[in-house]
This record gives C-alpha cells, structure tokens and sequence, in this order.
C-alpha cells in the first residue's frame, strides 16, 4: 500500500511525462506489487483458517436441529468457519453471498449434479442459477484440482493444497486481468483525447483535456482495482462475479480499441510509444485492420465478450447500446465539446465525420423506438449530406450502416453461445433457471440489492406487474443516458453500470467496486462534481452498516429485516448520488469550456483545483 | 366592473405575487443559493446547537421524561401465573448441599475433588451428568478448572431446545474477586432435584456449575457451541442437548438476601430480550421480594447539596437512575458485560443474573427458590425464542427502562455536528486568500481556489491505524506482559514516533501547503469519527456515548497553531487523550485479560479505531 503510494507520489511530481516508459513500468511495479499482495492476503486466511481449523473439533453441532439456529456456526468472530468462502459467506453477514448467480456455492453444486448426470435445470426454475457455460467445466477430470467437487476430507494433503493454491491464483486472474482492461482503457481513453483536441485545434480545451489523465496514473488504477475491498471479498470467497467484471472490462477494453487502434497510433504516439506499444494486445490488429476498422479483431472480440456476459447474467443487456456506440465512435473524452454522436473513421487526416442523430441509432435499442422520428427530421440536411456521401446504398442511414453489421455480429456470437450451453445441457431448459432468474426473481433472500425486500412485502398478484416495472425501470435509463451521451459513450457506459450496480435484481459487491472503480477513468469531470464527498460517505456508511446490520439480525436475532434493508437502502441512495453526479459533472464540462474562453485568468486556477480533485476521489 | 371578472383579476394578481419576476430558473437557482448561503453562514451555531442539544440529551437520559415503565410483549410468557411448588423440604436440601459445599471449602478441595462432588450429586439425583476440564494456552495460561454439568432430558418433548440453571464458583461480588457463590450452588443442585419430580418441562434443562467466575462458563459454551477460541484447550463434553434458549444464572454470595438484583449487560455491549427481566422482575415483586438493578438497594446520598433540594423527589430519582445509568455505562463500555451470563448473549442466548444482594435477611433459599421455579415456569411457556419486546434498552430502575428512539438521539446529534463540522472544514480547505499581488484593485479579500491533497491525508490515516494495530500487536504479546515498564516504553514510542511524520511529509512533497494539509486532515479525521460514532450507536451505545463525550469538543477545536509551544502542548494534549489509559496498569491488564480469555473487543477497538483517531487530531496541530 505505502509502496504503491510512494511510486504515485513519485511519478506525480514529474507531471510532464506522458505515457512514457516510466509511468508504463511502474504501472507494471504496481500491478504487481498488488497482486502479490492480494495473493498474499488470500494466503494468509487461507492458512490462518486451516490452521484454526486443526483445533477445530465438531463442526456446528445443532447447525440442523431447527432453523433458527443455522447461522450458530458464525456466531464467534474467532470461528466456526474452516474456510475463507464459509468465513465470508456467513461469517461477517455478507449478503451479497445469497446472490444465486455468482454465489459459488450454487456453482459447485450444479458442477456436482452436472457430473453425477442429474439434469442441474430440470424444474424449470432450477436451483441453481449457474450459467450452462459455467457447467462446462465439469469436463474436465473431476480428479483435477481445481473446482473439484470432491469431498475434501478424503483427499490427500498436497491434493488439498493444490486445489486451494489453483483457486486462489483461478480467482486473482479475473481481477488482475480487469486491473489490466482498465488500464488499456483509460490509456485508449487519453490518446483518444489527445489526438480528438489536437485536431479540433482549439486551445483552451486541449489543455484541459489532456493535462487532466496526466494525473491519474496507471499505477493507481491496478492499486484502485486490487486492493479495494469491494473486489477483495468477492475474490475471497469466489464469487464468480469477479470473472464476470474481467469479460466486461475486456468487452470495453477491446470495444475501445478497436475505434482507436485504427487512427490514433501511427499518428501521435509513433514516436513515443515504442516501449509500450510492444508490450500491447493491440499493436498486430492494427496493420491488419487499418482498412476494416469495424470489423476488426479487437471488435469481434469485444462483442464476443459482451455477449458472454450478457449470457452469464441477463441485465448486463443494457449495456450493449452505449457497447455499440463506443466501437463505433471510440473512447476519446468528448465531454468538453459535447454534440452529435459521430463515427470515428478509419483515416484521421481527413476528419470526414458524418453527423447524425443518435435516435437513429437508438433505434437498435428497442426502448427508444418511440422517440426516434422527431429529430431526424430535422436535421434532414445532414442526412442528406450522409447520403451524398455514400453510392453504394442511397436508402440506407450512414449510422445504420455502421451499426447493423455490429449488432449481427453480436447476435450471431449471442447465438452461438446459446447453442453452446444448449449442446452442454441437452435442452433449452436452462434459460428459464439463468436468465429468467433476473427476470423473475425467484430467489429472495437477503442480497444488498433493492428488489428483494420489495418482493418479500408484496402479495403474489402484484407480483408480476411489479416485476415488469422493475425491469423496465432497469431499461428506462438506457435511452436518456445514450442519447444525452451520444458524444462520448465511454462515459454513458460508465454511467450505465452505475445503474446496473444500484437497481439491478441480484447487485453484488462487484458490481458497485466496478462502478467506483470506473470513476479512475474519467478524470476531466472531477472538477464539476458537487458532491463527491457526502456520496462518498453515505457509501462509507452503507457499506460499513450492511453487514453489521445483517450481522445483528441473522446472528445476534436482536435487528430485523428492516433494519439491514435501510441500509440497502442508503447503499442505494450513494449509487444514486454517484450516478447523479456523474452526470451533472458530464454535463457541467461542456459549459465549463466556454466560460475558459472568456477568463483565461481563471484556467490556471481552475487546472489547480481539477488536480486536487481528481486526488480526491482516490 | 363586472364582479367575476374582477375577482379574476384580483386573484391573477394575488397569484402572480406569489410567481417570481424573471426568469423561473434563475430564481430557483437564486433560492438555492440564498439557503445554502443560509445553511453556510449559520453553520457554527448550527454545530454548536447540534453540540449541546446532544450533550444535554445524554444528561436528561437518567431523568422520568424520556423513561418509561416496562411492560410485556410476548403474551405466551405468563409470568406468575402458576401455583410453586418450592418449600421447605427443598430449602432443607439447599442447607444440607451447603454444607457440604463448606465442608469441601474449608477442606482446601481443589477444583477437580469439588466437581466431583457436585457430579456424584447430580447422579444421585438421578440426571445424566459429567464434567469438562479446561485450560486457557494464552497469554494467561494460568487459567484452568473443572466444569460440572447435567442434563434433565425434557418429559415432554424430544429435546430440540433446552433452559441453563448456571452458578459459577466465584461469585460476581466485586467484580468476581474471589468470594464464592456457594449458596448459589447449593440452589441449583437443590433445583436440580426438585426439578426432577416434575414432568411439566417443555424443554431440557442444563445446570451448569462452572468453574472460575467468567473463564470456565466462557470454554464450556464455546465447546457446546463448537465455537474455536484458539487458545481454549478444553474437554468434549459427552453430554449434550439442544438449542439454548435462555439462561439463568444464580448468584447468592451472602448469608441471606434482602432484595434481588438484575445484572443484564453482556459481552461486547450486547442485551438480553428485556421480556425475560420483565418477567423475572413480575414474578419477584409478586412472590414478595424486592427487585433492584444492579446491587443499588440504597439511594444515593446526595450530600453536598443542601436539604431542599435533596429531598425532592425527581432530584432522587434522577439521582438512583443516574446512578444506574452510570454503572450500566461502564460494564457496556467496557464491553465486559457484569456477570457470567454476558458469556451466553455471543450465543445468542438470553440470560441474566439474578443477584441475591446480601443483607442480614429477610429472604433466603425459600423466597429464591420460589422466583426461580416461577421464572423458570414462565420461560417454559415459550414456543419460540424472545424476539418481540426490545433489545436495544436502557434500563433506569429495574421497573423503567429507555427506548432506543429516546437515548440513540443524543450520541446521534453529536455525530452529526462532527460531521457538519467536518464537510465544513473540507469546504473551507479548499479556499485560501490570495496573496495581495495587485493591492486595493479588488474587493477586500479575494479567494482563490486550491488544491487539496487527499492523498497525503488517507495515507497519512492509513498509516495512523497500522500503528495503532501495531501497537495492539504488541500490547497482546507476552513481551508486554512480561516486562513491567513496558506500558512507560509504549506511551513513550507512541508519543515520539509520530512526531518524525510532518518532517517526513515535508521532504517528500514540497507544492502544497501545511495548513491545507492540516484542514483536509481535520476534515476527514472529523468525518470518520462522526461515522464511527454513528455506525457504534446501534452495537454499544454507552460505548458510542463515551467515544462522543470523549471525542466530540476535543477533535473539532483541533488547529494548527504558529506557536511551537502551543503546537506541542496541543499534540501532548491528544495523545494523551488517545493513549492515557495505558499507563493506568490494573485497567489495561484487565483490558488485555478480557480480550485474551473472553474475545471482548474493546482492547482492539481502542488502539485501532479509537487512539488513531486521536493521533491525527493531534498530527492535525503539528503536521
């Protein structure tokens, strides 16, 4: 911790170096530093807990005699559980354990049946809610050592061993490898930017913007990632949320690539990025792709993975629209000069942006369907243009163009991964037990999220009408924030996962660690924030509350349900002040860009106090 | 005129009075700004109010208005509702288990031959019965005895849950100071034959006489519960029941009893279900023996005030239930809880103890048998565990309790001047005067925007509270036990060595300014004490109460001054307030007793929340 913060202190007194070699090696040094860490860590409890567990002679006697009783084992802070996932599951009152989808409890019992051949989603609404992509691992030779489903007590003690140093370094990779899709991304991000600014050739707004990523670091964000507890904990107790976080990341990582990779590298960092340019995932799909740009590797693989996480868990859907948007638009920060959402194109130099509105782009996204006729109208003469522009198809929009082959793909991949998991299963059954588990919530116990105490108060006819309305609440922010974003759908993306975090069915501590993480990105709008440290707070208390309350409840029996469902409720009301900020700081910035015009006095002033802010939401 | 259209034009008018001029917005946003600005003015009076408001809360919780008299909740109870069987035969068995008890007290026997004793009585009686050896392996391995139990399998029922009769060996008189509860004991066996006779028992009923005052109750329920404490080496048991519900545990020290006390607190600040005292005080009242809390059967005196005011009424009784309210305070505090049944609350068992305060008479093993059987029969009636009446309370008398929405208010409101006052620090680190480069051009003073390093800060907090566990680290290790000037070292180390930090933060970043850093630490350090605070409130609140008391004024008058000599007296000053407690050596023995053989966590929580924060007010003036 203090390491990383002397390397951060470090590089942040030399301001001017510019995604140099320097800062790229020490976010190697920070990477690993944390990851040695996190290793570290689960090492040690891993250890501390079997060593405890020696002693340990009579695992929770009366644990099944009457249900009151079930939560005995955990009742002695030093006890009771013999391993880091039962510590965490049951031991603090983690909730966020319950959620059936990630849970990896749900995982290993459906790997269980999977390989005893009983059908893990025959009634339909399944236990399990494990998706079937999850099961195929249960080809391998359940004699391995990872995710074994054997009773461990008969194994040998090297076996044991084997199979908890596998899971630990199984369940430290999807944070490492997000930890390494944000840095791409918020270096895709700045180059981005930079290149953007330095064609619109605007002054003023080229300092802002690109003096503004010099100060967040990529040695923070690995550190901001890593060794946050909200994605410690999961990855302690092995939440498949963990893996679920890495495929979006990557999705987004790769989404942002592949609209950047066409035109930015020969151009600005041709001389500069030697040193890290080989060390890239990206570097060989340039060449090949540079003619292409949209149907590029690095596209293919972003959907690929958007679609695998959709898979895993149905809500993440709403984060295909703004998906599309950035692998058709690109990364770079547009927050200062906001406008019509426009296509990044292959050659850079001749800058032929077509401009267009996003309704008809939104019209992929069937909850916008309806808003999509009033403003085309309007700027008819743009259209026009467009259609000048392209022979080949004189009827079709120039957006459209652009976004069908990417939604085909999509579906395609979408597709694909359906008939894989039902090839796995042998029926379309398993559909009902993953997706429609967010649809229909069968689970409803305890989880941080705001749905399951509104489900467990109501009676069973307005079941379904409230179901459809907490859907489509889910669906009703993806229109606006698109539409209102259009010029930066990096930044609509983000906002979407902070709704994803508060109002989705089955929220885990994942999902909010990811949207607080997200914030490292984006770091021009910190200065239009306005209450970045009261939200902050609520957050402190939410998430220092929850698990006391819940400890209260379900140990001590001294709270109830209300008592831990308030401070859900205050776990929400954070997201929703992050949210909302996020987009009154998005929005802010463009203003802020013409008042810099006419007080240059107040730039310099304004630059000091962007730094210290964007300090201050580490 | 035409009359309607008149009015209409009247109540236009009257409406547009109401309407800003201009635009809408602007004036929405013009409000605003006015509140605020409002709200920003006002906000040291704001805090202070919020300051004395809190104060004067705590002080008024003791009073009768914000008290109420307790009553029942759980309606399958029905306390005192039963004819007892108890009577002199029984109180014959009680004398004669005495005195063989005393015979064995006077004979020297060790713990091994007592137990013995006790385990070949119980069957004789006729109950399964067994012992438990145990010895503590940590810092005190010094701890070891012999626990005597038996199991009366339930007449009716199969057995799922059961009651616990407990007396520990060592009474809890003096805070367990070796006095023993011998008539406890006989009690319990003399219970335990009358029990026998009866087959109206819904549920198995454990007698437990633990060895030690705290420590032999603490390895027999962790080893029923199959709980690890890793330094407990203590025996399986071979007998074992159900699911605990409620306990008892009986504690009769002297010769006879005049009244009956309540002592409920338990470990780490937690409550029993406060049905079970109001029964038991129900049941006592009725049987004829008067019920106190705690062993207060006096009232205070009150000397140094004059007589008139002495003797008035609400003077007294705000006098004894202060009294009470102060005793609470320090066993929930403390986190200790005040007797052996503080050990079940961790189990989520419901227990007290009922204290025979000893007096020349008039009851005796008569009257206590009696509430006891009646107490035990009301407990019998439940169908499910106590969950309906309250558990967070505050009990003033034995018969007048606090709800939580009268006393949680006051620890609240000082919460949240801190944190007002913190948001207000925070603000205002962010504005500094301009240096008067260009004079009299513009107004008086300009204010310039600057930069605040939060980073510096959280680490710099970070690294107050690996100190803080640093020290905890050392203060639970036999080093410190062993050396007797280890506390004079420690407070000596924990004084000087941050003193290196503000020279260490001055080398290393040279762009920002001390005072800023000052500000943006106070501002953070308020923050987190508030929300400490707030998030205590509901697990401990006499604790919460205390960090409130203790922290609340000081850490908000924490400031930076020019003065070396004021710097260094106001760092002594917190550091001191942090840390003081150290070098009172029988408190911190008993701290670092608690928290080794019972797992209270007050001893963590002081050096690794609460002197921390204390150390950066104090980084706070010199840094």
């Amino acid at each position: 911790m203090s390491l990383s913060a002397k390397s951060l202190k470090s590089s942040s007194s030399s301001p001017s170096s510019k995604s140099s070699p320097m800062s790229w090696a020490s976010f190697r040094n920070s990477m690993a530093l944390c990851i040695a860490l996190r290793v570290l860590l689960a090492f040690g409890l891993e250890f501390y807990l079997s060593a405890s567990a020696t002693s340990f002679q009579q695992p929770a006697r009366f644990s099944n005699i009457t249900s009151d009783n079930v939560y005995y084992s955990s009742s002695s802070p030093s006890g009771g559980a013999n391993s880091v996932v039962e510590l965490i599951t049951t031991g603090p009152g983690l909730l966020s354990a319950s959620s059936p989808l990630t849970s990896y409890a749900n995982l290993k019992e459906g790997m269980w049946l999977y390989r005893c051949g009983v059908d893990v989603y025959a009634d339909g609404r399944g236990r399990v809610g494990v998706s079937p992509l999850y099961l195929s691992f249960s080809f391998l030779p359940s004699s391995l050592p990872v995710l074994s489903t054997t009773e461990p007590s008969h194994l040998p003690n090297i076996y044991k061993f084997l199979s908890t140093l596998l899971e630990i370094i199984l369940w430290i990779t999807p944070d490492a490898l997000s930890a390494w899709f944000l840095v791409r991304i918020w270096r895709a991000r700045t180059r981005r930017t930079g290149m953007l600014s330095m064609s619109s050739s605007s002054s003023t707004s080229t300092s802002l913007a690109s003096s503004s990523p010099d100060i967040l670091l990529p040695s923070l964000l690995p550190a901001l990632y890593l060794l946050s507890p909200f994605h410690i904990l999961p990855s302690l107790a092995r939440f498949t949320s963990a893996w679920e976080n890495a495929v979006l990341l990557g999705a987004v990582a790769w989404g942002c690539e592949c609209a950047s990779s066409a035109d930015v590298a020969p151009k600005v960092d041709g001389g500069q990025d030697t040193d890290s340019s080989s060390s890239k995932a990206s570097s060989p799909t340039r060449s090949s792709t540079s003619d292409k740009p949209f149907h590029s590797s690095a596209q293919s693989k972003s959907l690929l993975l958007l679609a695998l996480r959709i898979h895993l868990s149905l809500d993440a859907i709403i984060l295909l629209p703004p998906l599309v948007m950035l692998i058709l638009a690109g990364p770079g920060s547009r927050l200062m000069d906001p406008g019509a959402f426009v296509l990044a194109t292959p050659s850079s130099g001749k800058q032929q942006d077509v401009q267009v509105e996003a309704e008809s782009k939104a019209k992929i996204d069937s909850n916008a369907k309806t808003d999509s006729g009033s403003e085309s109208k309007s700027k008819s003469n743009d259209e026009t243009q467009a259609k000048s522009q392209s022979p080949l198809h004189p009827q079709t929009h120039p957006i459209l163009r652009a976004v069908f082959p990417v939604i085909l793909e999509f579906l395609v991949y979408f597709a694909a991964l359906s008939l894989v998991s039902t090839l796995i299963v042998g029926h379309w059954g398993w559909m009902g037990s993953t997706w429609g588990a967010s649809l229909s919530l069968p689970s409803l116990t305890p989880n941080p999220g705001l749905w399951w105490y509104f489900f467990t108060e109501m009676f069973d006819h307005f079941r379904a009408f409230f179901l459809v309305v907490f859907e489509v609440h889910l669906l009703m922010y993806v229109a606006p924030i698109c539409i209102k974003f259009q010029h930066d759908p990096l930044y609509a993306l983000f906002l979407l996962t902070g709704i994803l975090a508060t109002f989705k069915p089955y929220p885990t501590l994942s999902d909010q660690g990811l949207f607080l993480v997200m914030w490292g990105i984006f770091g021009e709008v910190y200065p239009f924030l306005r209450t970045p440290l009261p939200a902050l707070l609520t957050l402190l208390h939410s998430t220092l509350l929850q698990p006391l309350f819940a400890h209260l409840w379900l140990t001590h029996g001294r709270g109830n349900a209300n008592f831990y469902y308030a401070t859900t409720l205050v776990g929400a009301c954070a997201g929703g002040m992050g949210v909302v900020d996020g987009v009154w700081g998005g929005l802010r910035c463009a203003l802020e860009k013409g008042e810099q015009g006419k007080d240059s006095d107040r730039e310099s002033v304004d630059e000091e106090w962007e730094e210290s802010e964007v300090v201050t939401q580490q | 005129m035409d009359g309607p259209t008149f009015r209409l034009q009247v109540f236009l008018r009257n409406l547009s009075f109401f309407r800003p001029k201009g635009n809408p917005n602007l004036a929405r946003i013009n409000r605003r700004r006015a509140l605020f600005s409002l709200i920003a003015r006002r906000i040291t009076i704001l805090k202070l109010a919020l300051f004395i408001a809190g104060y004067v809360w705590m002080l008024s919780i003791p009073s009768t208005r914000l008290d109420r008299g307790v009553y029942f909740d759980e309606n399958a109870l029905q306390p005192g509702q039963v004819n007892t069987y108890w009577n002199w035969k029984e109180v014959h068995d009680a004398d004669h288990f005495l005195e063989e008890l005393e015979t064995l007290r006077d004979s020297n026997a060790t713990s091994e031959q007592r137990s013995q004793y006790i385990m070949r009585e119980f069957l004789k009686i006729g109950l399964s019965a067994s012992t438990q050896n145990y010895e503590f392996t940590g810092l005190h391995n010094d701890i070891n005895g012999t626990n005597t139990y038996a199991i009366l399998s339930s007449p009716r029922v199969s057995g799922a849950e059961a009651t616990v009769i407990s007396a520990s060996w060592i009474s809890r008189m003096d805070e367990g100071n070796g006095t023993l509860n011998l008539r406890g004991v006989a009690t319990v066996l003399a219970l335990s034959r009358y029990v026998k006779q009866y087959s109206l028992w819904a549920r198995d009923i454990i007698f437990i006489i633990s060895d030690g005052y705290m420590e032999g109750m603490q390895a027999w329920l962790s080893e029923y519960h199959g709980v690890t404490q890793s330094n407990i080496r203590a025996q399986r048991l071979d007998l074992s029941s159900g699911v605990i519900w409620t306990a008892l545990n009986i504690d009769y020290p002297g010769h006879s009893l005049s009244h009956l006390g309540i002592f409920h607190e338990g470990l780490n600040g937690r409550l029993p279900n406060q049905d079970l005292l109001n029964s038991f005080q129900h049941i006592s009242r009725r049987t004829g023996v008067s019920v106190v809390l705690y062993d207060h059967k006096d009232e205070p005196e009150l000397r140094w005030l004059p007589e008139s005011i002495r003797t008035h009424p609400e003077i007294k009784t705000y006098a004894a239930q202060a009294r009470n309210l102060w005793r609470h305070v320090g066993y929930q505090a403390s986190g200790r809880g005040s007797g052996v049944h503080g050990l079940f609350h961790q189990y989520r068992i419901d227990a007290f103890t009922m204290f025979a305060v000893p007096s020349a008479g008039p009851h005796g093993f008569h009257s206590l048998g009696r509430v006891i059987e009646s107490t035990m029969r009301t407990t019998n009636n439940l169908l499910e565990r106590l969950h309906a009446s309250f558990f967070f309370y505050v009990l003033t008398s034995f018969d007048r309790f606090v709800k939580i929405g009268n006393y949680l208010p006051s620890a609240i409101l000082i919460s949240v001047a801190m944190m007002f006052g913190g948001l207000q620090v925070w603000v205002d680190a962010a504005w500094t005067q301009r240096l008067q480069e260009k004079p009299q051009t513009e107004g008086p003073a300009r204010w310039i925007r600057r930069r605040r390093p939060v980073l510096e800060v959280v680490f710099t907090m970070l690294g107050t509270h690996l100190f803080g566990a640093a020290t905890f680290s050392f203060m639970s290790s036999r080093r410190y036990q062993s050396l007797s000037s280890a506390p004079f070292f420690l407070c000596l180390a924990v004084y000087l060595l941050p003193l290196v930090l503000p020279t260490l933060l001055r080398s290393h970043s040279n762009n920002s300014d001390p005072p800023s850093r000052a500000l943006v630490l106070k501002a953070f350090n308020l923050c987190l004490s508030s929300t400490v605070i707030s998030i205590i409130t509901v697990l401990n609140f006499s604790l919460a109460a205390c960090l409130a008391v203790a922290l609340g004024i000081p850490l908000s008058i924490a400031s930076p001054s020019s003065n070396q000599a004021i710097r260094i007296a106001n760092y002594s000053f917190y550091v001191v307030l942090g840390f003081g407690w150290v070098l009172l050596e029988e408190t911190t023995k008993q701290m670092i007793w608690n928290w080794d053989v019972l797992g209270v966590w007050l001893l963590p929580f002081l050096c690794i929340v609460y002197f921390p924060l204390t150390l950066q007010a104090a980084l706070v003036c010199i840094i």
